[in-house]
């Protein structure tokens, strides 16, 4: 139906910079999240495609249309508000109806498309109460109805799941992700929650102080992150970042030391891996990488994580849930070396591990 | 569902007009009031000052006459003007003081006891709603010599009789008494609000540290009353600044100018002594004075953003 | 050892209930008294307001002076131009005080206008009103409209549209913001969301504002006292002060009058008190 188009957009706050020269293309019925620590300009970001902030310089489109000039209530956005933005002196039915009767949809079709969205959400016992009559889930329906009851030519959603708890979400989260796969509809979605980032978008684009990152779906993001803050956000627990040295092919830290990193030089380098790719080892195996005393043992249930103690961090690493340890035992650490990322510390970015090639 | 073939029309741009006012309308919805509040109080202040140095003849035939700085001067020497000042001056600080130590304290004592007796609450609070002329002539038959209810309950308690608003030493304390009973309500009721909003946790902290009530009073209430107490100050003391119908019903100014006050005096020089030119004088000084006060005390209490 | 303290803190606990309840009963008594005695007075022959000892209860009650100062004089005249311009300037400050509040409250302004602005307005509410009654009055005069409504309506507005202005700001901001960016993500305008959305959830702070405006005019006393000298445009309070003469008072007469004019605002006073606290203190303090 739409693409969305964000061409050198910069977003200022006085002196703030939310947004900072973004460029960036949603496309045709993709499922977009912005995702990012709060602050970083996600939102601000959506609330420039609904109008409700206007962009300092840069051009958005909405196909090909700039709509930098329109008024909101021209653009056919829809959107979906963290507080679910009832309206509380109208009933279900009336709030779900209110961008229809904006529109001066005759009666008759008036009513039919509520019910018709009401049914979808199952919302259609409750026409005629009001907001406050509703439990959480029920309102995050509503608003939801609200949102599709005028098949829009954008769906904007700011953190729609994060009042509901931890169940709801759950449910709520492949509820819409069904329903947009099933009305095809281009949306934009804010989080800083990265598990709704990667369970529901087709790309993610990861934000940080106004700058997006990366942009890329959500396995790119998590297998091949490009600079340290998209390695250091992504991934629960977070990626093991560990300060030190890249010479000639060694990466080499207060007690570690991995070879087989590249041929680069980065006198401040930051080596990444995530707590999977890296093994427990008695503390005398061949081919570990380190030794070092367990700081403290966390069972998750699925599986246990170890911090270890290497000099002044920890390092986490996911061993499994039959994993038998004592704090201050100390344990061997295998790095699964092709899982490893190294990052210059000055500039924040990847680094090759074969720039030569 | 909007047809996509109307997808062209959606984005207009709007109809020029909306599209104009919507554009504008932070100002268009401030602009009206701004407009008439500046018609309203900064014409005004300027045709005073252009008043102020004239000297105004009673018979509107006669062109008005340029005197300069004659009436400010005149500000210094006017003795009647120094009394009316030092009576606003005791009337405020004594009737606001008085006002702030009932209500304070009786908002402190009642608190817990009136907390849910809202229709209490209200019918306590009838006297600082009532028309300020009705409630002078309600003190004004209270303290009538003869017949007053107050002389009676003199008598009755074996008490010498008094002329009270008449009386040359009791009338400003006749004025301060009928205000601190229509105002200390006000105090009352803010206070109360007040303490309703207080957090409990620093209270059951400081029980658990030992602290006596005492204590809790000028380490924990007082400075989360303070807000509240700066703006009731504030309004207070800005009203009794133009303390005039009271005075205007239950003493006309007297007995022999005790209870004279600006607001009254400039009333008599413009309308009693017919110059306009002096009044405006006046009370540039007194417009001057009240914006200075009030502004400091904004300014520092942060009531503005 | 632990009982008799407890007993002891009991025992002090009931005192002090005691003290309140009573300090309650003659706060109670401090505060009706005054207005009792307006009214009781009101019902008495002349002869029995002027008895000593006083009458603590009329034994004759008369309506005399109701049909003196309403009928017979024109006090009804007063109250109905005081009503005239309580509506007249309550309307304009309303109407004006809300959309001026709603803009303070939500948009923003280049160099810092908005604190700017709220200031200034909320200073001219400060301006004692016999500051400005000497250009007020040279200005009527100026215009021909001295001894009319609506230059009494003009005045009021002086002090009303301020205060209007600031408890709206007030009752918006309470209101969140997302529900006018809902409505403008709708499909409304930005206008249309204050109109559609904001104005009906602020309805009864604006009911609140209208009642104190219309209190604050009902109650007003200097600015009718300089600006009206006929009996067509002049208000109760001026009609009331007018019969306390050098020479005499009509006591009955102002009795009944001022009693009258009490009415309608203790019932107003009832209808708002809820909002009293934010009313009476322009909106800061939120009750």
């Amino acid at each position: 139906m739409a693409s969305v188009k964000f061409d050198n957009v910069t977003k200022k706050f006085g002196d703030f910079v939310a947004v900072a020269d973004v460029n960036l293309e949603i496309r045709d019925k993709e499922f977009l999240v912005l995702l990012g620590p709060s602050g970083c300009g996600k939102t601000t970001t959506m609330r420039m495609v609904a109008g409700l902030e206007e962009p300092t310089s840069g051009d958005i489109y909405i196909d090909s249309d700039r709509i930098n000039d329109v008024l909101p209530k021209y653009r056919d956005v829809a959107m979906v508000f963290q507080s679910y933005a009832l309206y509380p002196h109208l009933t279900v039915e009336d709030n779900i109806g209110y961008p229809l009767k904006i529109r001066k949809v005759p009666p008759d079709e008036y009513k039919r498309r509520i019910l018709e969205v009401a049914r979808r959400v199952e919302l259609d016992t409750m026409l005629k109460r009001l907001p406050k009559e509703l439990s959480g889930g029920q309102r995050q329906r509503v608003a939801l109805a609200r949102a599709i009851v005028r098949t829009p030519r954008v769906f904007l959603m700011d953190e729609p799941l994060s009042n509901l708890d931890a169940k709801l979400r759950t449910q709520m989260r492949a509820e819409l992700k069904h329903l947009q796969h099933e009305l095809q509809v281009t949306t934009i979605y804010v989080t800083h929650d990265q598990i709704e980032a990667m369970t529901l978008a087709h790309r993610v684009a990861v934000m940080n102080r106004g700058v997006i990152e990366q942009l890329g779906t959500p396995r790119e993001i998590y297998n091949d992150p490009r600079t340290l803050f998209v390695a250091g956000f992504i991934g629960s627990p977070s990626m093991n970042l560990i300060p030190g040295e890249a010479k000639d092919g060694v990466f080499a830290s207060a007690g570690l030391r991995v070879e087989g990193a590249g041929h680069v030089n980065v006198r401040l380098a930051v080596l990444g891996v995530r707590p999977e790719d890296v093994h427990v080892a008695g503390p005398e195996d061949k081919d570990i990488n380190l030794v070092a005393p367990i700081y403290s043992v966390e069972l998750t249930g699925e599986n246990t994580l170890v911090n270890l103690q290497l000099g002044g961090q920890l390092l986490t690493l996911r061993a499994d849930k039959n994993f038998a340890g004592a704090i201050d035992q100390r344990v061997g650490v295998r790095i699964a070396e092709d899982r490893m990322f190294l990052f210059d510390a000055e500039t924040e970015q990847r680094v090759d591990f074969q720039p030569d090639s | 569902m909007l047809k996509k073939g109307k997808s062209a029309a959606l984005f207009e741009i709007g109809g020029g007009f909306e599209h104009w006012a919507e554009r504008r309308l932070r100002y268009l919805m401030l602009a009206p009031a701004v407009v008439i509040l500046l018609a309203l109080t900064i014409f005004p202040s300027l045709y005073m000052f252009y008043a102020a140095v004239h000297r105004i003849s009673p018979n509107p035939e006669l062109p008005w006459q340029f005197v300069g700085t004659a009436n400010f001067a005149r500000l210094f020497s006017d003795g009647q003007f120094h009394v009316a000042l030092r009576n606003t001056a005791v009337f405020t600080i004594i009737a606001v003081s008085l006002e702030f130590a009932l209500g304070l304290g009786l908002a402190l004592l009642l608190d817990k006891y009136i907390r849910r007796l809202t229709f209490l609450k209200t019918v306590l609070m009838i006297p600082m709603m009532l028309p300020p002329i009705a409630v002078a002539i309600t003190w004004k038959l209270i303290y009538e010599p003869q017949f007053g209810v107050l002389n009676e309950i003199m008598y009755r308690l074996g008490l010498p009789t008094q002329a009270w608003a008449g009386d040359v030493d009791l009338a400003m304390l006749s004025i301060i008494v009928a205000d601190v009973w229509q105002w200390t309500p006000f105090i009352f009721l803010l206070m109360l609000a007040g303490l309703a909003s207080l957090p409990v946790e620093p209270y059951e902290a400081a029980e658990l540290d030992g602290a006596s009530s005492w204590r809790q009073f000028w380490d924990l209430t007082i400075p989360f009353l303070k807000p509240v107490i700066a703006i009731a100050l504030l309004l207070r003391v800005m009203d009794a600044l133009r303390l005039f119908d009271l005075v205007f019903i239950l003493t006309g100014g007297g007995p022999a100018d005790r209870t004279k006050v600006l607001s009254l005096y400039i009333y008599q020089v413009a309308y009693r002594f017919a110059d306009p030119g002096y009044a405006a004088a006046i009370s540039l000084f007194v417009l001057f004075v009240t914006l200075i006060l009030s502004t400091w005390f904004m300014k520092r209490m942060r009531l503005v953003e | 050892m632990a009982t008799t303290l407890r007993t002891r803190s009991r025992s002090r606990e009931t005192l002090l209930r005691l003290s309140a309840y009573a300090t309650i009963l003659l706060a109670l008594v401090l505060t009706l008294f005054p207005v009792y005695w307006i009214a009781a007075n009101s019902f008495k022959f002349d002869i029995d307001i002027f008895a000593v000892p006083p009458e603590w209860v009329p034994r004759n009650p008369t309506l005399k002076h109701y049909d003196q100062a309403f009928i017979e004089r024109p006090f009804l005249r007063y109250a109905l131009n005081s009503f005239l311009v309580a509506i007249g300037t309550t309307a304009i400050a309303v109407t004006f005080g809300t959309m001026a509040g709603y803009a303070l409250a939500r948009f923003s302004y280049p160099w810092q206008w908005r604190k700017h602005v709220s200031f200034w307005i909320l200073s001219t509410r400060m301006m004692p009103p016999i500051v400005s009654i000497i250009p007020l009055y040279l200005a009527f005069n100026y215009f021909d409209m001295l001894n009319t409504k609506s230059a009494l309506i003009i005045a009021y507005t002086a002090f009303n549209l301020p205060f209007a202005t600031w408890m709206m700001k007030s009752y918006f901001q309470d209101l969140p913001v997302e529900l006018e960016e809902a409505a403008i993500v709708d499909g409304d305008t930005r206008w249309g969301a204050f109109l559609h959305v904001a104005l009906p959830l602020a309805r009864p702070g604006l009911a609140a504002t209208a009642i104190f405006c219309l209190i604050i005019s009902w109650n007003e006393f200097l600015l009718s006292l300089v600006i009206t000298l006929t009996e067509q445009s002049q208000t109760l309070p001026i009609g009331i002060a007018g019969r306390v003469t050098q020479y005499t008072t009509y006591w009955g007469e102002i009795s009944a009058a001022g009693f009258m004019a009490c009415i309608p605002i203790v019932i107003f006073a009832f209808i708002v008190q809820k909002h009293l606290v934010r009313g009476l203190s322009l909106g800061a303090v939120k009750g």
